[in-house]
């Protein structure tokens, strides 16, 4: 570079607080990467959130069963049935008894994943004097402020905006090739705008079909730079956005094609009786293709997918029976969705990268209404799913008896939240929460520093082997299981030196505790090994026979 | 103090200005004649009156299936519901130089439906129907009639509002999105210009009401607008009495001091047995419709979204205190009459950019046009037919369907927005139309243009560019006079033509097929002695599809 022109840049260059080697780094920002190393921890970590549009009543995905009488009272045409057949699913009885919870008959998905320690909930989640209008919450929400705030940009705007300056005429480049952020769906949501210029988010419904698309339109020339009227002001707004369809359109085909799902099942139906309109799993596809574009290499950190239908002011519920319905219709797509997920993610190598987050505008009023429905309510359940999260729930259940103007009390500001997301599972540098405006907000428990594994410490302190009793033992010996959910169980016995004698069990047991009988008789005194496999926890329990 | 007039006669640049911001598509023919007339004469003109269309067809029938579908014989649901949007899609396509058709949009955009909720095909026409009567009309009444439509009871769970069990769902969203508008929030459950006090209060109001699925026919219950002729919603309960709405004074039917704790009670005489009569029931939504126009809020808030309409999403501090300020005062002087407010808008300098030499604050050509406007406008002006539905109806709902289909790609699913907000152009602050732009929806934009200069559009319909030149542009055998021929009429405003890469000489190349002038000159001769267009055809659509894929095209 000249040393006029270097001079030259250096009066143009806005404020630098960072130095590499003497020299301002703004100027070095048509390389990306020197910027992003500067300012960002380079993880390839990576946050999709599931906006669930409508208002979801919290109350019956995570039913308070401490409360159970209370919460029935409330809502006697609505609430689900805590006996048969389609009773809630008791999440966890280790918890203690402000916490215990039982999650919708439907969440068979999520319940999954809890027991694999891969979600935490946080509950009573919402905003000071929150507002139940849809579209001013959900923007509250996407802005990142209060209830009377509307700074015009949202959060993951204003974040990215600082995570990688000089959008967007610096890219694509090839530190980083990918769009910014990712909407599945043809509109770009609130969330990604930022103060200034176009949003940071491309979106997209289809790679195969954009990239064909975009092969066949446009021209190649645009108009040029123009002066400040209003006029100039809208088509540089085109502009910028149609700069960014053909270098986008090409990379995410090709990151399509690259990639794969792995041999797993999106759930496409909900099969049980429901309004029409709900059946459909609007969600499945759009975390399909996440999935697939994260196989294929993306480096695009933030997705946001949407699923709709929430607003449950009449008929929530089918009325002969409160489980099922649109609701629960609606319930079992996020679980199975995200279920099937993590499942991909997980085949290929990829779950250790992910972090999922669910949150809607409000939730709803604990007193149903008239209509087998729930009205628009105030705080709500958001869930964290990730190899990385911290299992478990934070906060409890909500006091039902306190309920300020008929709503549930907030426990968590919403702003903790995505703080803790971000700073401590994206790593998002200080400057970059501060854009946001969550660094007021104190954070919570959420991400942990090693990632679930199956036979790890949550499994292994909810799901309980004992030892043998009587040991040594003469004819039989038993020993408890305890297990917090349905599992299969099986149960074989080995001679010490590792030869298999012969299968005592092979069956599912419920949740709870048992006691399973081993039988010895006929065997050689010496030690045995008795080997007990459930999905979710294992032992191998010596035992003497004499 | 009203909004300057303007006097000038149009011009070509003007008069498009106004025909593209108040029809769904124009001809060259109608720019002329407007370039001839003044604002007012202008005006007179986009008003005058025309005949009230006729009802959609069922193509299963031949015949409109009014006044409500008979199961055995008419189409289902979902097939009617497809034939009421490409009726009115018709409508539009069909307005041409006349803006009744674009108010009834703009109503629509005021009190939006999604049909999947509605589920009715009727119900939905008649909204519309009810619309176009009031479309130049006066909104405090259309809101009143609105309220009780059976759209409307039937998107926003009115007709499950009754006295022990309130509903909020249609006054929330009838303070929110139909009238007043939500003001800053100051507090828990206040939002300046109404509380959630005031929605429940308004619930209590509105209760009792149903859809009436015999729209009209069945005499033991039913409410036919005497004014419109159109069946609206009906009141729940055998004879005089309505029997689910909320008909007591105690706790008071009082409202906060938001509405200046104004007090809608029933009279000792309208109640018997605790049920309040019928007209009653009706009455009080008269009333509580009374009390939010009584407040300047609600005026100021539709001149909002009609400025924001017309003019620019931005509403600037100063358009706040010098246009919308006065278009309020009219229209508060005018009980809410929509049209001298939208005359004097149309009519005025700051609608043209005559109140002051600034360009910064110039208004034309900054608004992004809806898929509507793009598609229609496009065909419109190269005339492109629809089938006659009374020549082949199949045809006719054929055409339609498929524009339906290319709308929803560019961003607008007809009756169907994502919520009950409306489509987010006209509502989702802080981007307004912008939010018609994306990645996705710019490229089917394009799809679009595309398809129509290259006359890949409609099976069976082609445009003639060709005859098109020969019969409105001055020497066309001069390629340059063509490409300017277009930039004047298609394109808002000017575009660069000299120096090094300019516009002007990019589409001139495409047209010449970056062959020499002459070239087209010879081609273009040979077209006139033989009348064998293909060759100049080509070259045409290829200029059409590269200037309709423009940034440039993309706004008004």
């Amino acid at each position: 570079m000249e040393r006029r022109e270097f001079v030259k840049k250096l009066s143009l260059a806005s404020a630098a607080p960072v130095f590499l080697g003497g020299i301002p780094v703004n100027l070095l920002a048509s390389n990306g990467r020197l910027q992003m190393a500067a300012g960002t921890a380079d993880n390839d970590r990576v946050l999709v959130l599931v906006q669930m549009h409508g208002g979801n009543d919290g109350l019956n995905a995570v039913i308070p069963i401490n409360q159970y009488s209370e919460y029935y009272n409330l809502r006697p045409n609505i609430a689900i049935s805590d006996a048969g057949a389609r009773k809630y699913i008791t999440l966890d009885s280790t918890l203690e008894d402000a916490k215990q919870a039982g999650f919708h008959p439907d969440m068979v998905g999520m319940k999954a994943l809890y027991d694999q320690g891969k979600v935490s909930i946080v509950q009573g989640v919402t905003y000071t004097n929150n507002n139940q209008s849809h579209f001013r919450s959900r923007d509250i929400w996407f802005m990142g402020g209060s209830y009377n705030e509307n700074p015009g940009s949202g959060w993951a705007g204003r974040m990215l905006d600082v995570e990688y300056p000089k959008y967007p005429q610096d890219y694509p480049n090839t530190a980083m090739p990918d769009p910014l952020a990712l909407e599945i769906g043809a509109n770009v949501s609130l969330m990604y705008h930022r103060t200034n210029g176009i949003p940071v988010a491309i979106s997209i419904n289809d790679p195969e079909q954009f990239y064909k698309l975009i092969q066949t339109v446009g021209n190649n020339v645009l108009p040029e730079a123009l002066e400040e009227t209003y006029y100039g002001k809208e088509l540089k707004w085109i502009m910028e956005i149609e700069k960014k369809s053909d270098p986008y359109a090409s990379r995410l085909k090709e990151l399509f094609d690259k990639g794969k799902n792995g041999n797993v099942t999106y759930p496409e139906l909900y099969t049980l009786n429901a309004p029409n309109k709900f059946l459909k799993n609007g969600l499945a596809p759009q975390l399909k293709l996440v999935a697939r574009l994260l196989s294929g290499g993306i480096k695009t950190k933030i997705f946001l997918v949407r699923i709709g239908g929430f607003d449950t002011h009449a008929n929530q519920v089918e009325k002969y029976n409160a489980s099922y319905g649109g609701h629960a219709a609606l319930l079992y797509h996020l679980s199975s969705a995200l279920k099937a997920f993590q499942d991909d993610l997980k085949e290929q190598g990829l779950e250790n990268r992910v972090m999922v987050a669910t949150f809607s505008e409000f939730g709803r009023r604990p007193e149903s209404n008239g209509s087998y429905g729930s009205d628009h309510g105030s705080a709500a359940p958001m869930f964290l799913v990730s190899s990385y999260v911290k299992p478990g729930i934070v906060g409890q259940n909500p006091d039902l008896k306190d309920l300020p103007g008929g709503n549930l009390k907030m426990q968590t500001d919403y702003r903790q939240v995505f703080r803790t997301v971000l700073e401590d599972w994206m790593q998002a540098s200080p400057d970059a929460i501060k854009a946001t405006g969550f660094d007021k907000y104190e954070k919570l428990e959420l991400v942990s520093s090693t990632p679930a594994s199956v036979y790890g410490e949550f499994n292994r302190s909810r799901n309980i082997i004992g030892s043998c009793v009587p040991n040594p033992a003469r004819n039989f010996t038993t020993f408890t299981i305890q297990l917090n959910t349905r599992s299969l169980v099986k149960v074989e016995l080995y001679s010490q030196d590792g030869k298999f004698m012969y299968s005592v069990e092979n069956r599912e047991y419920d949740m709870g505790k048992h006691t399973i009988e081993v039988p010895l008789q006929g065997l050689a005194s010496g030690v045995y090994i008795v080997k007990i496999d459930s999905e979710l926890v294992k032992a191998a329990n010596k035992v003497t026979v004499y | 103090m009203a909004l300057e007039k303007f006097t000038d006669v149009l011009g070509t640049k003007n008069a498009a200005h106004l025909l593209r911001r108040t029809t769904f598509g124009i001809t060259k023919a109608d720019i002329d004649t407007f370039a001839t007339k003044t604002p007012e004469e202008a005006f007179t003109l986009l008003t005058a009156a025309v005949a009230t269309p006729s009802a959609p067809i069922d193509a299963k029938t031949g015949a409109s299936w009014l006044p409500k579908p008979d199961e055995e014989v008419n189409s289902e649901g979902g097939d009617l519901t497809q034939f009421v949007k490409s009726w009115w899609l018709h409508q539009m396509y069909s307005a041409g130089a006349n803006m009744k058709e674009l108010m009834v949009f703009l109503m629509h955009t005021f009190y939006p439906t999604v049909e999947s909720a509605v589920e009715d095909a009727t119900a939905l026409y008649y909204q519309n129907a009810l619309f176009r009567f009031y479309a130049y009309g006066n909104l405090k009444t259309l809101t009143k009639k609105v309220s009780v439509d059976n759209a409307m009871l039937l998107l926003l769970d009115g007709r499950l509002n009754e006295v022990d069990r309130p509903n909020e769902n249609f006054a929330r969203e009838l303070f929110e999105l139909h009238t007043i508008g939500k003001g800053e929030q100051t507090g828990a459950d206040n939002y300046t210009n109404y509380t959630e006090a005031d929605i429940k209060m308004a619930a209590r109001i509105l209760s009792g009401w149903t859809n009436d699925p015999n729209f009209g026919t069945d005499t033991t219950n039913s409410n036919v607008d005497t004014e419109t002729g159109i069946p609206l919603g009906i009141l729940k309960g055998e004879g005089l009495y309505a029997s689910r709405h909320d008909a007591s004074n105690d706790p008071p039917r009082k409202f906060t001091s938001a509405f200046d704790n104004t007090v809608i009670a029933h009279l000792d005489t309208d109640v018997v047995d605790g049920k309040a009569t019928k007209e009653a029931a009706k009455e009080q939504v008269n009333l509580l419709v009374d009390m939010i126009f009584a407040k300047r809020a609600t005026a100021e808030n539709f001149c909002r979204k009609i400025y924001r309409f017309f003019v620019y999403y931005d509403i600037t501090t100063d358009a706040e205190t010098n246009v919308i300020q006065p278009l309020a005062d009219t229209m508060v002087a005018n009980s809410y009459e929509i049209l001298p407010v939208v005359k004097e808008l149309l009519t005025s300098k700051v609608f043209y950019d005559a109140n002051n030499t600034e360009t910064t604050d110039n208004t034309r050509s900054d608004i992004i046009k809806s898929p509507l406007e793009l598609s229609l406008g496009g065909m419109k002006y190269f005339g492109i037919q629809p089938p006659s539905p009374s020549a082949d109806i199949t045809k006719f709902y054929e055409f339609y369907g498929s524009l339906l289909n290319a709308l929803s790609d560019q961003g607008i699913s007809l009756y169907e927005p994502y919520d009950v907000a409306g489509y987010d152009a006209y509502h989702q602050q802080p981007d307004y139309n912008r939010n018609w732009i994306t990645v996705n929806t710019l490229a089917f934009r394009y799809d679009f243009c595309l398809k129509l200069g290259k006359n890949t559009l409609f099976d069976g319909i082609t445009i003639d560019f060709a005859k098109y030149v020969k019969d409105n542009v001055t020497a066309p055998e001069t390629g340059r006079n063509i490409v300017q021929h277009f930039v004047d009429y298609l394109l808002p405003e000017t575009i660069t033509s000299t120096g090094e890469g300019n516009r002007f000489d990019y589409f001139l190349k495409i047209l010449l097929g970056d062959l020499s002038a002459e070239n087209w000159t010879t081609e273009w001769n040979s077209y006139l002695s033989t009348g064998m267009g293909d060759m100049v055809n080509s070259q045409l659509e290829d200029l059409i599809a590269a200037l309709l894929q423009t940034p440039e095209y993309q706004l008004m």
